[in-house]
């Protein structure tokens, strides 16, 4: 546990860093929000909107043959719009829109917002929304939250997944230059593991051995998601979203094991360095201690956090799945078929991260007990 | 293959696991049956988005009281979190209505499009669909780090019943820079994971200046960033709160110590 002392307001160096941080922040975000300079592509700000609605009955034709009568509210946009790049800039468009209460497909403009057009044979179209600005906004803000709220481990955080982000861009990168994707994924989880665990914990003994406890746990669950793949029938990868096509199966089960191993990382590297520490711990405080009880007492440590982190998988994957259900499903598709489709791929990497989790415990203890420098004196301290 | 992965689950906590790990997976069950319930309600023509927010309360409750039991500990984490939802949700709308971040491009399941029996005019508006993926998407790390801090904070109290409520607060600050780096890292590993060949897809097919604009893209990051920033302002929270409801608390209102804390 940390010292407690009593608080004192932000010393001056500590206010100049926050500035210092707030002012970087502000001109990124400035810089991607007026770079429309950059772009090849024509870009427009909204400045006015004029919007009408209606309401229509329509009859519709689902799937499988059946029938619906549906209200529908629909919404035409009359957007009045400057050009604010290239040499036309300064030039005032006008563009239209529609779209449905429902928004699955169609998107509803506001004023600021920045959109593609292009010149057709009938005037201007909007082709796209411009959100880079809106993306680097929300990632400035994680990091700027994580900073000002956890301080010095919070930058250390931003940077390790700063880094971790590079690594899996230039493993994706790879992979379109015709690189395995199933060796490049290990190589970035092998150097992930060891970013991550240098930057939480330093150079030493409990990273070096949680390294090791991350690596073995990792292996064995690709392992046994493997194996379970090699006994089962084919899989329905149609459904797997954004599987380039065309693809052998071998491409896409090699797809899927390795999304199985990149997704356990985090949670492993958690429980191995958390159990790690927590032998050191026990073997500080009772040097004499048996193996046997060692391996309890730390079994002991990771009842609280099993629980936990099995929900963290369980909500973190199969969220995403709530919308294409949904639309499925109102558009008369068969339950059955669209969570065996759909659902597959979220229960797959939920289910690989639980067994990921439940393996790191024993598996860290055993690293922790055999690998760890014996009972040191207490007058060291830890 | 997911019930030949399921049974390897349920065996391996029955071999290594204790009783209590034993205990969790039934509160993981509860949540895997609450999840379906919101799946069949929508099926049988419940609202989407109000179901799926209902079923996300269902699954906090759950996953918060259930394993945990109704203490001090529980409820200041269960005050602390509901306040995160609220302001993730208002975040969320704010993104997601500005940035036109609900709903599909065509080009995203192939299997949708008008051609193959989808059509777009259906009774649920993405929008707040989206915004309850996001509510649920968060929950998971941001429970897990307002009882771990919540636990703490109390156990400090326990020892230290002298401990001002400002320090009682940094205390919890200092727990959550402890475990900050390992939330975010399991949830952006999570997020890799899930979007891989969404990636692929973009790096293999499309500009980087394309990608980065995209609403299949900027979405899926700013869902993930959302649930990033909502877990780290659990921490502050759930300290403020903890700290004031613990500061009040006398010794005898103590229960039993029968947790160890990371």
């Amino acid at each position: 546990m940390r010292k407690i002392g009593t608080w004192n307001p932000p010393d001056r160096k500590t206010r100049i860093k926050i500035l210092a941080l707030l002012i970087f922040s502000l001109a990124v975000f400035l810089f991607v929000y007026n770079n429309a300079g950059e772009y090849k592509t024509p870009i427009v700000r909204v400045t006015k909107i004029a919007r009408s609605s209606k309401t229509v009955t329509v009859k519709q034709t689902l799937a499988q043959g059946k029938t619906r009568k549906i209200s529908r509210k629909e919404t035409s946009q009359k957007i009045t719009a400057v050009r604010v790049n290239g040499s036309q800039k300064g030039t005032v468009l006008h563009l239209t829109n529609s779209y449905d209460a429902t928004l699955s497909y169609q998107e509803n403009y506001h004023v600021g917002n920045f959109l593609f057009v292009k010149k057709g044979a009938g005037g201007w179209t909007i082709t796209g929304q411009k959100r880079d600005y809106i993306m680097v906004f929300v990632l400035l803000l994680l990091f700027d939250c994580l900073i000002l709220i956890t301080g010095k481990e919070g930058f250390y955080t931003v940077v390790g997944l700063a880094v971790n982000v590079g690594i899996y861009f230039y493993t994706i990168f790879e992979y379109t230059k015709g690189r395995n994707l199933f060796t490049l994924s290990i190589l970035s989880v092998v150097v992930s593991a060891c970013v991550i665990l240098v930057l939480i914990n330093g150079f030493n003994r409990i990273s070096a051995v949680s390294i090791a406890a991350t690596l073995i746990t990792c292996a064995a669950v690709t392992g046994i998601a493997a194996l379970a793949l090699s006994i089962s029938k084919d899989i329905q990868y149609e459904f797997m979203t954004f599987l380039p096509e065309p693809y052998t199966t071998k491409q896409a089960n090699t797809a899927l094991i390795s999304e199985v191993l990149v997704g356990c990382l985090g949670s492993v590297v958690d429980i191995c360095v958390t159990m790690t520490s927590s032998s050191q711990e026990i073997r500080h405080r009772t040097p004499s201690i048996r193996p046997k009880e060692l391996f309890l007492s730390c079994r002991e440590v990771a009842d609280d956090i099993m629980g936990t982190m099995i929900n963290i998988m369980l909500l973190t994957n199969v969220a995403a799945f709530l919308p294409i259900y949904v639309i499925s499903v109102q558009n008369g598709f068969d339950i059955f078929t669209v969570i065996r489709n759909d659902f597959f791929f979220d229960a797959v990497r939920f289910l690989t991260g639980s067994i990921a989790i439940v393996l790191a415990i024993p598996i860290s203890i055993v690293a922790a007990a055999y690998l760890m420098p014996a009972e040191r004196r207490l007058s060291h301290d830890s | 293959m997911i019930p030949k992965l399921a049974l390897v689950l349920v065996v391996l906590v029955l071999a290594f696991g204790t009783e209590r790990m034993a205990q969790s997976l039934v509160t993981i069950l509860t949540n895997c049956l609450l999840f379906l319930a919101i799946i069949i309600g929508i099926y049988f023509g419940c609202p989407p988005s109000l179901t799926a927010s209902l079923g996300c309360f269902a699954i906090f409750l759950n996953s918060l009281f259930y394993s945990g039991g109704i203490n001090e500990k529980t409820i200041s984490a269960f005050y602390s979190v509901l306040i995160v939802m609220g302001i993730t949700a208002a975040l969320s709308w704010v993104f997601i209505w500005y940035g036109n971040l609900q709903g599909f491009m065509v080009r995203q399941y192939v299997n949708i499009s008008a051609a193959e029996g989808y059509t777009d005019h259906i009774r649920v508006n993405m929008l707040w669909l989206t915004i309850a993926v996001v509510l649920i998407t968060m929950l998971g790390t941001a429970i897990d780090t307002s009882v771990t801090i919540a636990s703490s904070m109390y156990e400090v109290r326990r020892h230290s019943p002298d401990l001002s409520e400002a320090d009682l607060r940094r205390s919890g600050i200092s727990v959550g820079k402890d475990i900050v780096s390992s939330s975010m890292h399991t949830l952006f590993f999570i997020f890799f994971a899930e979007y891989m060949t969404l990636f692929i897809y973009f790096a293999e097919f499309s500009q980087f200046s394309e990608a980065v604009n995209s609403k299949e893209v900027v979405q899926q990051i700013v869902i993930i960033a959302v649930a990033g920033i909502a877990s780290a302002l659990v921490i502050p929270v759930t300290s403020s709160i903890s700290a004031h409801r613990f500061a009040k608390l006398k010794p005898e209102d103590f229960i039993e110590a029968n947790v160890t804390n990371k």
